[in-house]
């Protein structure tokens, strides 16, 4: 790890202990400390790199207030997950575009980890992961949800997501008509 | 995670009838701090409940708003009341426990405050910025009467300020003891305006008004989300959402996500918003190609057939696998990256008539033309309209036609261009077919039009000498300024070099019968040349040699050609795969594409698209097609590709709005409709404003909907838009003089004007806005300064909708005025 030399020297050893240690301490919204091996939450998080290269762990727990404790203990699930799964290339940062999707398919232990999830917790742990800049558990997740809206009719998304239908029954029977080739007719 | 959204200056504020309550969030929960208060039910939670609360609210209002009428300040259930659903269904189930609270609490509080407001929930609850995002704000201008006394509207007070109740109002109402019948249904005297603000980290400010007599709520800021769905899913930050979408890849999952609200189909309908979601495929000429239907092995026809000949074909081509057409996408089509989304539905299409149907053309993204023998038919893929048109007929009993030679699918939108006022006109709906034949044994070209008015061919007439002239270039007509146009030669004389004379045949669009025009194209044609329209509207040739392409253009109307690019071809790619694209013209064929650009297919594979303007030349795939039909050059036809070109917006405002039957038809108006009285008369030719025709009454579509707003398409129509955004499509009117509006720049990609037309306001309120939704695409502070300096014009000039008011003149839109705002 670069040590900024042009620190007080006390920050330096500060840092350098720091350094040494091989886990970082997350802190959740309310409060609840969880551990993460350094080198795991590095690779995995671009935020938290940057907040190990800045130096900005704090030992008592580096705050993240935009994490509930459940959202982070699953990021922190993840990464020892991960941290033991043979690291694999799939770090590839995928885009928005359908033109580029480099997205490879989640491995077998990240679909199970993902679908054990309840609802509120894939969503949580969605935005904890877009926070902390984690672009594979992203993927993940978010194919994940997509999963969840593929193949299915209407009434299904709206059930699975929880969407209020407000159409009207004779709209919704117009819709039905207009974009009778996307609904599944049988 | 509630303090730091808290934290940051935003002042929660609860409305309920014309009580307000500021709260105060210093302790991370709300507590009120002054002002009668309503508990607010969801305040220890996050922030994004009350936020998905605040919509609901607003759509509950939106949705009841015929219920309930002000009087003598107190709410009353109007005539036609129904019972206000309860706030439910907000939330996930999981929560559905606090939600029962929290409606408990809700009753309560209404309850306690006015006693009419019965059952139903508070008005809303609504999260206020601070003064400097207060201060930021306008007054929504352009809200007719309300807006005298601007003191409800925001200022740059506190949020409290915001609500004080109308005194005027709300004393007519008491001193007529019964309210007269509101003329213009605004029943209450506030505007109740709901400010949402999801989190700083957002920086969303979302702001409704909620005029709770009418249905108006607008977002006065963009945000960056749009955050009012009452679903899981939408609680996603955009960028999620969009990362989740794009990885459905299934067009029709899309669609089917998109029925599932209001809110979504919304959304969905928001170029933004998809331009975001198919990055890729907003720029650029590959954008709009979204595939191409293609058909292979498809069966040599003789080329000169008779009855036996037609007989035997018949035979042979049972024996001959052919099959039916199928849909390519491109990579980046939205029409799902592996599926062919489109291939399924035509299969479905495809009955008895349509099998092994040969694509012909397609054009406007939604026509297509397919030719089984000497069947024409057309299909919307999109929508499933089908059409097959009768047998062509022939002028001498007993001859048959030789060949289609070439075909024009003409849409609504093409017919409108010369002020020729149609029978019937949507922008994409098919409104004309026209094809040109050649007949056995003679050398006369024959033009037939098949007008969908009349739905039967016209008289054939002849266009062309075939001993003298011949067609040549694409057989798709380009339409260009009213009439279709294709390439002919003059092969008599034949000038020792390379050059021939060059002719535009004209077929004139929207007439009974088709007239044919022959025009002298001064240019050194060579090569193969292509007629294209340019992006700037003007028509051009170009001219593909082996190594080059040479670009003619024509200058405006005038008869002047001149020379506008020289464009060489790449050669040969390293890859072995890919053999130089042009080594000989036969090895690749060539289309005209949308807008000043071309396809190659080298017959090694790949297809290309050429740039005329930017001289640049692209992949768009590798894949081989079998090459297209539309050269003349080849008897023989080892398969056919049709490129499937469309707009994304349109491709989805099309796919999720499509419309079918009503459209504007002269001979009746409905004024009431318009709010027009009935001593309105249309303005004259020159006026942009407005006869507004319906051939169906569009309240049996939708009876709780009036206008809203109306979409300036490109061109010349205007598409008035509804409350359900569905019917978005349903009412396309043509501007009658759409010469003038012509002038008005216009991008290349939709780029919507939206008028803003409330019924509601009886027309006074007329307002321009930048986008396709009110406010929910621009970014914030441009689309405030657009919004209020260019309604205001526009309300001073909007008095011509005015019922019973005096006409002085027509609606004078200028140039200039849409210029700002696009």
């Amino acid at each position: 790890m670069e040590v900024d030399k042009g620190k007080g020297e006390a920050e330096e050893t500060r840092k350098v202990a720091e350094a040494d240690r091989d886990t970082v301490t997350l802190k959740s919204s309310d409060g609840k400390l969880f551990e993460v091996s350094k080198e795991a939450a590095a690779r995995l998080s671009t935020v938290l790199a940057g907040m190990i290269a800045g130096g900005s762990i704090d030992d008592n727990g580096t705050d993240l207030k935009q994490i509930g404790s459940e959202a982070l203990e699953n990021v922190v699930d993840y990464c020892n997950k991960h941290a033991n799964s043979i690291p694999s290339a799939a770090l590839i940062s995928s885009s928005i575009s359908f033109n580029t999707a480099p997205f490879k398919e989640p491995e077998e232990w990240e679909r199970k980890f993902v679908d054990r999830l309840s609802h509120d917790a894939l969503f949580d742990l969605v935005e904890a992961a877009n926070f902390l800049g984690m672009e594979r558990l992203l993927d993940v997740t978010c194919h994940k949800i997509s999963e969840m809206m593929k193949g299915k009719s209407p009434d299904q998304i709206r059930e699975v997501f929880n969407i209020k239908n407000d159409y009207t029954k004779e709209e919704l029977e117009e819709i039905r008509q207009e974009l009778a080739w996307a609904f599944y007719d049988d | 995670m509630e303090r730091s959204d808290w934290a940051q200056g935003l002042v929660p504020v609860t409305v309920t009838g014309q009580q307000l309550t500021r709260c105060d969030c210093s302790a991370g929960e709300l507590q009120p701090s002054h002002s009668r208060t309503i508990e607010n039910p969801y305040g220890h939670t996050r922030s994004l409940p009350n936020l998905r609360q605040t919509a609901t609210a607003a759509e509950q209002l939106e949705r009841n708003h015929k219920s309930w009428e002000m009087t003598g300040g107190t709410w009353k259930r109007g005539a036609d009341h129904r019972r206000p659903t309860k706030l439910r269904s907000w939330g996930r189930r999981e929560e559905q426990g606090r939600m029962a609270r929290a409606s408990r609490i809700a009753e309560a509080g209404a309850s306690k405050t006015s006693k009419t407001f019965g059952n139903s929930a508070p008005l809303s609850w609504g999260w206020t910025v601070g003064r400097r995002a207060l201060g930021a704000h306008r007054p929504m201008p352009g809200r007719g009467r309300p807006r005298d006394d601007g003191g409800k509207t925001l200022r740059g007070g506190g949020a409290a300020s915001l609500f004080s109740p109308k005194p005027t109002a709300a004393k007519e109402a008491k001193d007529g003891g019964q309210p007269p019948r509101p003329r213009h249904r605004i029943l209450g005297p506030t505007h109740i305006i709901l400010l949402a603000v999801r989190n700083v980290r957002d920086a969303l400010v979302l702001a409704l008004t909620v005029d709770p007599g009418r249905l108006a709520w607008h977002t006065l800021c963009a945000a960056k989300r749009w955050q009012s769905c009452t679903d899981d899913i939408a609680a996603l930050p955009e960028d999620i959402l969009l990362e989740v979408l794009s990885r459905v890849g299934n067009i029709g999952d899309l669609f089917r996500f998109a029925a599932t609200c209001r809110r979504w189909l919304r959304r969905f309908t928001d170029p933004a918003f998809l331009a975001r979601l198919c990055p890729g495929h907003v720029q650029g000429h590959r954008a709009r190609l979204l595939g191409f239907f293609s058909q292979e092995t498809r069966f040599v026809l003789p080329r000169q057939w008779t009855a036996r000949a037609l007989a035997m074909e018949t035979r042979m081509a049972q024996r001959v696998p052919v099959s039916a057409p199928s849909f390519l996408p491109t990579p980046g089509s939205p029409l799902g990256p592996a599926g062919g989304a489109l291939t399924p539905f035509l299969a479905a299409a495809a009955d008895d008539t349509f099998n092994y149907a040969e694509p012909l053309a397609a054009r406007r993204g939604a026509a297509s033309a397919t030719h089984h023998h000497h069947l024409l038919g057309l299909c919307n893929p999109i929508t499933g309209e089908r059409l097959v048109l009768p047998p062509l007929e022939c002028p001498d009993p007993g001859q048959c036609y030789d060949d289609i030679d070439s075909y024009a699918i003409i849409t609504g939108a093409d017919l409108n261009v010369e002020q020729k006022p149609t029978p019937s006109s949507a922008h994409f709906k098919f409104s004309q077919l026209i094809v040109t034949t050649t007949q056995i044994n003679r050398n006369y070209v024959h033009l037939h039009s098949y007008p969908d008015a009349t739905r039967s061919w016209s008289t054939p007439t002849v266009c062309l000498d075939g001993s003298r002239f011949s067609m040549i270039g694409a057989r798709s007509a380009v339409v260009h300024q009213g009439a279709a146009h294709w390439l002919c030669i003059d092969h008599k004389p034949c000038p020792p070099r390379d050059d021939y004379l060059l002719y535009k045949l004209s077929a004139e669009l929207g007439t009974a019968t088709p007239r044919a025009s022959l025009t002298n194209i001064p240019v050194r044609g060579g090569g193969s040349p292509y007629l294209s329209v340019t992006r700037d509207g003007e028509l051009s040739v170009a001219c593909v040699y082996r190594s080059h392409v040479t670009v003619w253009t024509q200058q405006g109307t005038l008869v002047t050609w001149l020379r506008t690019a020289m464009i060489r071809l790449p050669m040969a790619e390293p890859n072995l795969n890919f053999p130089p694209l042009c080594q000989s013209r036969g090895e690749c064929t060539w289309l005209d594409f949308s807008r000043g650009s071309m396809l190659a297919f080298p017959r090694s594979g790949g297809v290309f698209v050429l740039d005329l303007e930017k001289k640049k030349m692209e992949k768009v795939m590798d894949s081989t097609l079998p090459l297209s039909s539309n050269e003349r050059d080849s008897g023989a036809r080892d398969g056919t590709c049709v490129p499937y070109e469309m707009d994304l917006v349109e491709f989805f405002v099309l796919g999720c709005l499509c419309e079918s039957e009503l459209l504007a038809a002269p001979g009746r108006r409905d004024d009431e409709w318009w709010g027009l009285g009935s001593d309105f008369k249309p303005p004259g030719a020159g006026s942009h404003f407005l006869h507004v025709s319906f051939k169906e009454d569009p309240r049996r579509r939708c009876c709780k909907c009036r206008p809203r707003f109306a979409v300036l398409l490109p061109r010349t129509h205007l598409l008035f838009c509804y409350k359900c955004l569905r019917q978005l499509l349903s009412l396309l009117v043509r501007v009658p003089a759409p010469s003038a509006l012509s002038t008005i720049r216009f991008s290349d990609r939709f780029s919507f004007i939206i008028l803003y037309i409330d019924a509601s306001y009886r027309g006074e309120c007329l307002i321009l806005l930048p986008s396709w939704h009110v406010g929910s695409v621009v970014n914030s502070t441009r689309f405030l300064a657009d919004f209020v300096d260019v309604s205001d014009r526009a309300i001073a000039r909007s008095s011509l909708l005015k019922p019973r008011a005096q006409i002085a003149g027509p609606l004078d839109i200028t140039t200039q005025e849409f210029i700002i705002i696009t």
